[in-house]
Protein backbone atom coordinates (compact mmCIF):
# COMPACT_ATOMS: atom_id res chain seq x y z
CA UNK A 1 0.00 0.00 0.00
CA UNK A 2 0.91 4.09 -0.59
CA UNK A 3 0.64 6.34 0.91
CA UNK A 4 -2.31 8.87 -0.62
CA UNK A 5 -2.73 12.67 -0.11
CA UNK A 6 -6.27 13.93 -0.28
CA UNK A 7 -7.60 17.30 0.25
CA UNK A 8 -9.55 17.78 3.55
CA UNK A 9 -13.08 19.21 3.51
CA UNK A 10 -12.96 19.86 7.13
CA UNK A 11 -15.52 22.89 6.60
CA UNK A 12 -18.27 20.53 4.68
CA UNK A 13 -17.66 17.63 5.37
CA UNK A 14 -18.61 17.05 9.33
CA UNK A 15 -17.30 13.20 9.03
CA UNK A 16 -13.27 14.51 7.70
CA UNK A 17 -13.88 17.02 10.32
CA UNK A 18 -14.43 14.76 13.11
CA UNK A 19 -11.24 12.52 11.80
CA UNK A 20 -8.97 15.02 12.07
CA UNK A 21 -9.87 16.57 15.22
CA UNK A 22 -9.40 13.47 16.68
CA UNK A 23 -5.60 12.75 14.49
CA UNK A 24 -4.85 16.56 16.33
CA UNK A 25 -6.06 15.89 19.53
CA UNK A 26 -4.28 12.35 19.71
CA UNK A 27 -0.85 14.56 18.80
CA UNK A 28 -1.53 17.35 21.68
CA UNK A 29 -2.39 19.88 19.08
CA UNK A 30 -5.51 22.09 19.14
CA UNK A 31 -7.55 22.84 15.68
CA UNK A 32 -7.12 26.14 14.45
CA UNK A 33 -10.45 28.25 12.64
CA UNK A 34 -8.26 30.04 10.43
CA UNK A 35 -7.73 27.39 7.58
CA UNK A 36 -7.42 27.94 4.61
CA UNK A 37 -5.97 24.86 3.00
CA UNK A 38 -6.53 20.96 4.64
CA UNK A 39 -4.61 17.86 3.51
CA UNK A 40 -4.61 14.45 5.01
CA UNK A 41 -2.42 11.77 4.09
CA UNK A 42 -4.07 8.29 4.02
CA UNK A 43 -2.42 5.11 4.06
CA UNK A 44 -4.88 1.71 3.57
CA UNK A 45 -7.75 4.41 3.80
CA UNK A 46 -6.94 5.87 6.76
CA UNK A 47 -5.88 9.27 7.61
CA UNK A 48 -2.64 8.72 9.28
CA UNK A 49 -1.38 12.58 8.92
CA UNK A 50 -2.65 15.76 8.20
CA UNK A 51 -1.01 19.47 7.74
CA UNK A 52 -2.37 22.73 6.89
CA UNK A 53 -2.29 25.96 5.62
CA UNK A 54 -3.10 29.43 6.01
CA UNK A 55 -1.95 31.69 2.75
CA UNK A 56 1.85 30.77 3.26
CA UNK A 57 1.98 30.12 6.82
CA UNK A 58 1.75 25.90 7.93
CA UNK A 59 -0.36 24.77 10.76
CA UNK A 60 -1.40 22.03 12.75
CA UNK A 61 0.39 19.09 11.29
CA UNK A 62 0.42 16.01 13.03
CA UNK A 63 1.06 12.32 11.95
CA UNK A 64 -0.08 9.31 14.29
CA UNK A 65 2.50 7.58 16.16
CA UNK A 66 2.57 4.61 14.27
CA UNK A 67 3.96 6.45 10.82
CA UNK A 68 6.12 9.01 12.06
CA UNK A 69 10.10 9.13 11.89
CA UNK A 70 9.09 7.09 8.48
CA UNK A 71 8.36 9.39 4.96
CA UNK A 72 5.14 10.42 5.65
CA UNK A 73 6.03 13.64 7.04
CA UNK A 74 8.12 14.49 4.09
CA UNK A 75 5.24 13.19 1.30
CA UNK A 76 2.93 15.34 3.68
CA UNK A 77 5.86 18.76 3.89
CA UNK A 78 6.49 18.66 0.03
CA UNK A 79 3.10 18.99 -0.74
CA UNK A 80 2.24 21.42 1.49
CA UNK A 81 5.42 23.07 -0.19
CA UNK A 82 4.13 22.32 -3.40
CA UNK A 83 0.58 24.30 -2.79
CA UNK A 84 2.52 26.99 -1.31
CA UNK A 85 4.69 27.82 -4.52
CA UNK A 86 1.34 27.01 -7.05
CA UNK A 87 -0.45 29.62 -4.94
CA UNK A 88 2.33 32.04 -6.03
CA UNK A 89 4.31 32.64 -2.91
CA UNK A 90 8.25 32.01 -2.92
CA UNK A 91 8.23 31.74 0.48
CA UNK A 92 6.54 29.35 3.50
CA UNK A 93 6.70 29.71 7.57
CA UNK A 94 5.64 27.66 10.12
CA UNK A 95 5.54 28.40 14.12
CA UNK A 96 6.34 25.05 16.03
CA UNK A 97 7.08 24.15 19.42
CA UNK A 98 11.35 23.87 19.86
CA UNK A 99 11.14 19.72 19.72
CA UNK A 100 9.57 20.00 16.32
CA UNK A 101 12.54 22.76 15.21
CA UNK A 102 14.97 20.25 14.33
CA UNK A 103 12.86 18.05 11.93
CA UNK A 104 11.83 21.12 10.16
CA UNK A 105 15.00 22.14 9.61
CA UNK A 106 15.98 18.86 7.75
CA UNK A 107 13.20 19.66 5.60
CA UNK A 108 15.50 22.68 4.89
CA UNK A 109 13.46 25.23 7.02
CA UNK A 110 15.65 27.60 8.98
CA UNK A 111 15.21 29.43 12.08
CA UNK A 112 14.20 32.87 12.78
CA UNK A 113 13.82 33.48 16.26
CA UNK A 114 12.60 31.47 19.15
CA UNK A 115 10.84 32.53 22.50
CA UNK A 116 12.23 30.57 25.10
CA UNK A 117 11.19 27.25 25.88
CA UNK A 118 7.85 28.00 23.75
CA UNK A 119 8.26 28.52 19.92
CA UNK A 120 10.65 28.84 17.05
CA UNK A 121 8.68 30.46 14.08
CA UNK A 122 10.83 29.36 10.73
CA UNK A 123 11.16 30.16 7.25
CA UNK A 124 11.62 28.29 3.76
CA UNK A 125 12.23 30.58 1.17
CA UNK A 126 13.88 31.37 -2.19
CA UNK A 127 14.85 34.92 -0.95
CA UNK A 128 13.07 35.19 2.32
CA UNK A 129 14.47 36.97 6.06
CA UNK A 130 18.32 37.65 4.76
CA UNK A 131 17.02 39.60 1.53
CA UNK A 132 14.66 41.30 3.80
CA UNK A 133 17.51 42.92 5.66
CA UNK A 134 19.87 43.40 3.11
CA UNK A 135 17.06 45.34 1.69
CA UNK A 136 16.97 47.33 4.66
CA UNK A 137 20.89 47.83 5.90
CA UNK A 138 20.93 49.29 2.04
CA UNK A 139 18.57 52.26 2.94
CA UNK A 140 20.80 52.53 6.59
CA UNK A 141 21.40 56.36 7.16
CA UNK A 142 24.11 57.36 9.13
CA UNK A 143 22.84 58.85 12.42
CA UNK A 144 20.04 57.84 14.91
CA UNK A 145 17.40 56.55 13.63
CA UNK A 146 13.73 55.41 14.52
CA UNK A 147 11.12 52.76 14.08
CA UNK A 148 7.72 52.83 13.93
CA UNK A 149 5.39 50.17 13.21
CA UNK A 150 1.68 50.28 12.35
CA UNK A 151 -1.39 48.64 10.54
CA UNK A 152 -2.56 52.56 9.50
CA UNK A 153 -5.60 50.62 8.52
CA UNK A 154 -6.74 53.69 7.03
CA UNK A 155 -3.87 56.23 8.42
CA UNK A 156 -5.07 58.67 10.51
CA UNK A 157 -3.96 62.16 12.20
CA UNK A 158 -2.99 60.27 14.98
CA UNK A 159 -0.18 58.12 12.85
CA UNK A 160 1.02 61.30 11.37
CA UNK A 161 1.82 63.00 14.60
CA UNK A 162 3.48 59.96 16.36
CA UNK A 163 5.61 59.66 12.78
CA UNK A 164 5.94 63.55 13.10
CA UNK A 165 7.64 63.44 16.86
CA UNK A 166 9.95 60.53 15.63
CA UNK A 167 11.25 62.58 12.67
CA UNK A 168 11.24 64.85 14.34
CA UNK A 169 13.66 63.86 17.42
CA UNK A 170 15.61 61.74 15.24
CA UNK A 171 18.13 61.88 11.79
CA UNK A 172 16.16 59.31 10.11
CA UNK A 173 12.56 57.43 11.24
CA UNK A 174 11.85 54.08 9.37
CA UNK A 175 7.82 53.45 9.43
CA UNK A 176 7.34 49.79 8.89
CA UNK A 177 3.06 49.34 7.64
CA UNK A 178 2.00 45.27 8.21
CA UNK A 179 1.74 43.73 4.64
CA UNK A 180 -1.13 41.27 6.18
CA UNK A 181 -4.42 40.78 4.10
CA UNK A 182 -6.71 40.68 7.05
CA UNK A 183 -7.92 44.44 7.30
CA UNK A 184 -10.67 46.44 6.17
CA UNK A 185 -8.27 48.64 3.78
CA UNK A 186 -6.14 46.48 1.34
CA UNK A 187 -2.39 46.33 2.26
CA UNK A 188 -1.10 48.14 -0.73
CA UNK A 189 -3.78 50.63 -0.38
CA UNK A 190 -2.44 51.28 3.32
CA UNK A 191 1.11 51.43 2.45
CA UNK A 192 0.31 53.57 -0.13
CA UNK A 193 -1.48 56.03 2.13
CA UNK A 194 1.27 56.17 5.09
CA UNK A 195 3.43 57.16 1.79
CA UNK A 196 1.20 59.93 0.97
CA UNK A 197 0.80 60.99 4.46
CA UNK A 198 4.18 61.54 5.51
CA UNK A 199 5.25 63.20 2.24
CA UNK A 200 6.34 66.46 4.04
CA UNK A 201 9.23 64.54 6.19
CA UNK A 202 11.82 63.94 4.08
CA UNK A 203 13.56 62.26 6.75
CA UNK A 204 11.14 59.16 6.78
CA UNK A 205 11.73 55.84 4.90
CA UNK A 206 8.63 53.51 4.52
CA UNK A 207 9.12 49.53 4.74
CA UNK A 208 6.31 47.18 3.86
CA UNK A 209 6.78 44.38 6.78
CA UNK A 210 6.57 41.41 4.49
CA UNK A 211 5.95 37.96 6.37
CA UNK A 212 8.00 39.32 9.72
CA UNK A 213 5.28 40.42 11.60
CA UNK A 214 1.94 39.10 11.93
CA UNK A 215 -1.27 40.14 13.41
CA UNK A 216 -3.06 38.11 16.54
CA UNK A 217 -5.53 36.68 13.70
CA UNK A 218 -2.78 34.52 11.95
CA UNK A 219 -0.64 34.06 14.83
CA UNK A 220 -1.36 30.10 15.49
CA UNK A 221 -1.63 28.92 18.95
CA UNK A 222 -2.34 25.61 18.45
CA UNK A 223 0.48 24.09 19.79
CA UNK A 224 0.91 26.72 22.80
CA UNK A 225 -0.14 25.12 26.35
CA UNK A 226 -3.71 26.21 27.51
CA UNK A 227 -2.74 28.39 29.86
CA UNK A 228 -0.18 30.75 28.21
CA UNK A 229 -1.46 34.34 27.45
CA UNK A 230 -1.57 33.64 23.53
CA UNK A 231 -0.91 37.41 22.95
CA UNK A 232 2.04 38.14 25.22
CA UNK A 233 3.69 34.95 23.24
CA UNK A 234 2.96 36.52 19.82
CA UNK A 235 4.00 40.20 21.26
CA UNK A 236 7.11 38.65 22.48
CA UNK A 237 7.68 36.97 19.18
CA UNK A 238 7.31 40.47 17.36
CA UNK A 239 9.65 42.26 19.90
CA UNK A 240 12.40 39.88 19.78
CA UNK A 241 12.70 39.55 15.66
CA UNK A 242 12.39 43.57 15.41
CA UNK A 243 15.42 43.70 18.49
CA UNK A 244 17.72 41.09 17.16
CA UNK A 245 17.16 41.56 13.18
CA UNK A 246 15.22 44.59 11.91
CA UNK A 247 16.89 46.93 14.23
CA UNK A 248 20.40 45.99 14.03
CA UNK A 249 19.92 45.48 9.94
CA UNK A 250 18.07 49.46 9.58
CA UNK A 251 20.64 50.87 12.72
CA UNK A 252 17.33 51.86 14.82
CA UNK A 253 18.38 52.24 18.42
CA UNK A 254 14.41 53.46 19.28
CA UNK A 255 11.09 52.24 18.87
CA UNK A 256 8.15 54.67 19.19
CA UNK A 257 4.44 53.67 20.05
CA UNK A 258 1.32 55.05 20.73
CA UNK A 259 -0.73 54.69 24.50
CA UNK A 260 -3.11 52.62 24.49
CA UNK A 261 -5.01 52.91 28.10
CA UNK A 262 -8.09 50.97 26.62
CA UNK A 263 -6.63 48.24 25.08
CA UNK A 264 -5.52 45.42 27.27
CA UNK A 265 -4.24 43.72 23.45
CA UNK A 266 -1.91 47.02 23.17
CA UNK A 267 -1.34 47.46 26.35
CA UNK A 268 0.33 43.68 27.22
CA UNK A 269 2.10 44.46 23.43
CA UNK A 270 3.74 47.58 24.90
CA UNK A 271 4.70 45.86 27.90
CA UNK A 272 6.35 42.81 26.37
CA UNK A 273 8.32 45.23 24.06
CA UNK A 274 9.19 47.13 27.23
CA UNK A 275 10.77 43.72 28.34
CA UNK A 276 12.47 42.18 25.28
CA UNK A 277 13.86 45.87 23.94
CA UNK A 278 15.22 46.11 27.64
CA UNK A 279 19.12 47.79 27.40
CA UNK A 280 19.06 47.27 23.04
CA UNK A 281 16.29 49.50 22.21
CA UNK A 282 14.89 52.61 24.15
CA UNK A 283 10.85 52.57 23.72
CA UNK A 284 9.21 55.94 23.49
CA UNK A 285 5.23 55.51 24.58
CA UNK A 286 3.67 58.98 23.46
CA UNK A 287 -0.17 59.93 24.53
CA UNK A 288 -2.60 59.81 21.65
CA UNK A 289 -4.21 62.66 20.16
CA UNK A 290 -7.38 63.71 20.88
CA UNK A 291 -10.42 65.19 18.43
CA UNK A 292 -13.74 66.65 19.95
CA UNK A 293 -12.69 64.93 23.56
CA UNK A 294 -11.81 61.25 21.90
CA UNK A 295 -8.64 60.20 20.75
CA UNK A 296 -7.90 59.61 17.07
CA UNK A 297 -8.02 55.97 15.81
CA UNK A 298 -8.50 54.24 12.94
CA UNK A 299 -10.87 52.35 14.35
CA UNK A 300 -13.18 55.05 15.12
CA UNK A 301 -12.62 56.42 11.35
CA UNK A 302 -13.75 52.99 10.51
CA UNK A 303 -16.62 53.15 12.63
CA UNK A 304 -17.73 56.47 11.17
CA UNK A 305 -17.27 55.36 7.35
CA UNK A 306 -19.75 52.62 8.33
CA UNK A 307 -22.40 54.33 9.53
CA UNK A 308 -21.80 56.66 6.77
CA UNK A 309 -20.34 60.04 8.21
CA UNK A 310 -17.28 60.27 5.72
CA UNK A 311 -17.83 63.95 6.22
CA UNK A 312 -17.16 63.26 9.75
CA UNK A 313 -14.11 60.91 9.56
CA UNK A 314 -12.35 64.20 7.71
CA UNK A 315 -11.62 65.73 11.09
CA UNK A 316 -9.74 62.68 12.30
CA UNK A 317 -7.69 61.99 8.88
CA UNK A 318 -4.84 63.89 7.14
CA UNK A 319 -5.69 65.43 3.49
CA UNK A 320 -4.47 62.71 1.39
CA UNK A 321 -6.46 59.98 3.13
CA UNK A 322 -9.76 62.08 2.90
CA UNK A 323 -9.00 61.83 -0.84
CA UNK A 324 -8.68 59.03 -0.70
CA UNK A 325 -11.74 58.02 0.75
CA UNK A 326 -14.14 60.55 -1.35
CA UNK A 327 -12.10 58.47 -4.48
CA UNK A 328 -14.19 56.15 -6.56
CA UNK A 329 -11.96 53.36 -5.37
CA UNK A 330 -12.28 54.66 -2.13
CA UNK A 331 -16.10 54.88 -1.92
CA UNK A 332 -16.43 51.50 -3.35
CA UNK A 333 -14.11 50.22 -0.46
CA UNK A 334 -16.52 51.66 2.13
CA UNK A 335 -19.54 50.84 0.75
CA UNK A 336 -18.02 47.58 0.82
CA UNK A 337 -17.37 47.81 4.83
CA UNK A 338 -21.32 49.36 4.99
CA UNK A 339 -22.19 45.73 3.71
CA UNK A 340 -19.72 44.03 5.78
CA UNK A 341 -21.50 45.58 9.06
CA UNK B 1 15.39 35.73 -26.98
CA UNK B 2 16.75 33.11 -24.93
CA UNK B 3 14.36 30.00 -25.13
CA UNK B 4 13.90 29.78 -21.06
CA UNK B 5 13.14 32.59 -19.16
CA UNK B 6 12.91 32.39 -15.63
CA UNK B 7 9.76 34.47 -14.75
CA UNK B 8 8.55 33.25 -11.50
CA UNK B 9 8.95 31.10 -8.03
CA UNK B 10 8.66 27.34 -9.21
CA UNK B 11 9.26 24.13 -6.98
CA UNK B 12 9.72 20.45 -8.19
CA UNK B 13 11.05 16.97 -6.28
CA UNK B 14 9.95 16.05 -2.82
CA UNK B 15 11.50 16.22 0.46
CA UNK B 16 11.51 12.28 0.34
CA UNK B 17 14.26 10.18 0.49
CA UNK B 18 16.30 9.91 -2.99
CA UNK B 19 14.69 12.96 -4.06
CA UNK B 20 15.51 16.54 -3.97
CA UNK B 21 13.16 19.33 -3.99
CA UNK B 22 14.01 22.55 -5.93
CA UNK B 23 12.83 25.88 -5.66
CA UNK B 24 14.19 28.56 -8.32
CA UNK B 25 13.13 32.54 -8.82
CA UNK B 26 14.51 35.08 -10.99
CA UNK B 27 18.04 36.82 -9.73
CA UNK B 28 18.32 39.61 -13.04
CA UNK B 29 22.04 40.00 -13.34
CA UNK B 30 23.14 38.35 -10.40
CA UNK B 31 24.09 35.22 -11.98
CA UNK B 32 23.37 31.62 -10.26
CA UNK B 33 22.91 31.45 -6.59
CA UNK B 34 22.17 27.95 -5.29
CA UNK B 35 21.30 27.47 -1.65
CA UNK B 36 22.01 23.77 -0.36
CA UNK B 37 20.72 21.40 2.43
CA UNK B 38 21.75 18.05 1.82
CA UNK B 39 22.11 15.12 4.23
CA UNK B 40 25.46 14.04 2.77
CA UNK B 41 26.48 17.61 1.97
CA UNK B 42 30.12 17.03 2.76
CA UNK B 43 31.22 14.03 0.67
CA UNK B 44 28.87 15.04 -2.22
CA UNK B 45 27.92 19.21 -2.23
CA UNK B 46 30.06 20.12 -4.67
CA UNK B 47 29.09 17.45 -7.12
CA UNK B 48 25.12 18.32 -6.69
CA UNK B 49 26.23 22.10 -7.29
CA UNK B 50 28.05 21.11 -10.29
CA UNK B 51 24.93 18.65 -11.74
CA UNK B 52 22.22 21.98 -11.14
CA UNK B 53 24.71 24.24 -12.59
CA UNK B 54 25.47 22.18 -15.62
CA UNK B 55 21.83 21.42 -16.20
CA UNK B 56 20.84 25.20 -15.69
CA UNK B 57 23.77 26.22 -18.63
CA UNK B 58 22.92 23.86 -20.60
CA UNK B 59 19.27 25.44 -21.09
CA UNK B 60 20.83 28.75 -21.24
CA UNK B 61 20.45 30.18 -17.91
CA UNK B 62 22.79 32.71 -16.83
CA UNK B 63 20.32 34.31 -13.77
CA UNK B 64 18.75 32.10 -11.06
CA UNK B 65 18.08 32.21 -7.40
CA UNK B 66 17.64 28.58 -6.17
CA UNK B 67 17.65 26.81 -2.99
CA UNK B 68 17.64 23.20 -2.81
CA UNK B 69 17.02 20.30 -0.31
CA UNK B 70 18.58 17.34 -1.14
CA UNK B 71 17.99 13.89 0.36
CA UNK B 72 20.59 11.73 -1.69
CA UNK B 73 19.72 11.85 -5.07
CA UNK B 74 21.24 10.16 -8.14
CA UNK B 75 22.47 12.71 -10.56
CA UNK B 76 19.60 11.96 -12.99
CA UNK B 77 17.12 13.26 -10.21
CA UNK B 78 18.95 15.86 -10.12
CA UNK B 79 19.06 17.03 -13.96
CA UNK B 80 15.09 15.93 -13.65
CA UNK B 81 14.00 17.69 -11.11
CA UNK B 82 16.18 21.14 -12.03
CA UNK B 83 14.86 20.90 -15.75
CA UNK B 84 11.12 20.56 -13.94
CA UNK B 85 11.93 23.69 -11.96
CA UNK B 86 13.36 25.40 -14.77
CA UNK B 87 10.02 24.49 -16.98
CA UNK B 88 7.28 25.39 -14.49
CA UNK B 89 9.22 28.96 -13.88
CA UNK B 90 9.07 29.71 -17.38
CA UNK B 91 5.34 28.47 -17.59
CA UNK B 92 6.21 26.09 -20.03
CA UNK B 93 3.54 23.37 -19.45
CA UNK B 94 4.02 21.72 -22.98
CA UNK B 95 6.16 20.82 -26.24
CA UNK B 96 9.10 20.27 -24.29
CA UNK B 97 12.39 20.20 -26.02
CA UNK B 98 13.01 16.40 -25.72
CA UNK B 99 15.87 16.56 -28.25
CA UNK B 100 17.58 19.33 -26.33
CA UNK B 101 17.06 17.75 -23.49
CA UNK B 102 18.06 14.12 -24.56
CA UNK B 103 21.68 15.81 -26.33
CA UNK B 104 22.48 16.79 -22.57
CA UNK B 105 23.04 13.16 -21.57
CA UNK B 106 25.78 12.42 -22.34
Amino acid sequence: MEYEIRRLWIDRDPRQKQLWQNLLQSGGIRPEAAISYCAGLFFEDRLVATGSLYQNIIKCVAVSPAHQGGKAVSILLSHLLSTVMENGSSSCYVYTKPQAARSFEELGFSELARVDDQLVFMERAIYGFPQYLKDLERQRVPGRAAGIVMNANPFTLGHRYLAERAARENETLHLFVLSEELSAFPAATRLELVRRGVQHLPNVRVHPTGDYMVSAKTFPSYFLKEDVQVAKVQATLDAILFRDHIAPAAGITRRYVGEEPLSPVTQLYNESMKEVFHGAIDLVILPRVEQGGNVISASRVRDLLRRGKTEEAKELVPESTYAYLISPEGKALIQKLQQEG
Amino acid sequence: MPLYQIQKPAIAGTLESSDIQIMIDRNDGEGIDINLTSSVEHQYGRQIRETILKTLSNMGISNAKLTAVDKGALDCTIIARTIAAVHRSCGITEHYDWEAIDSWNV
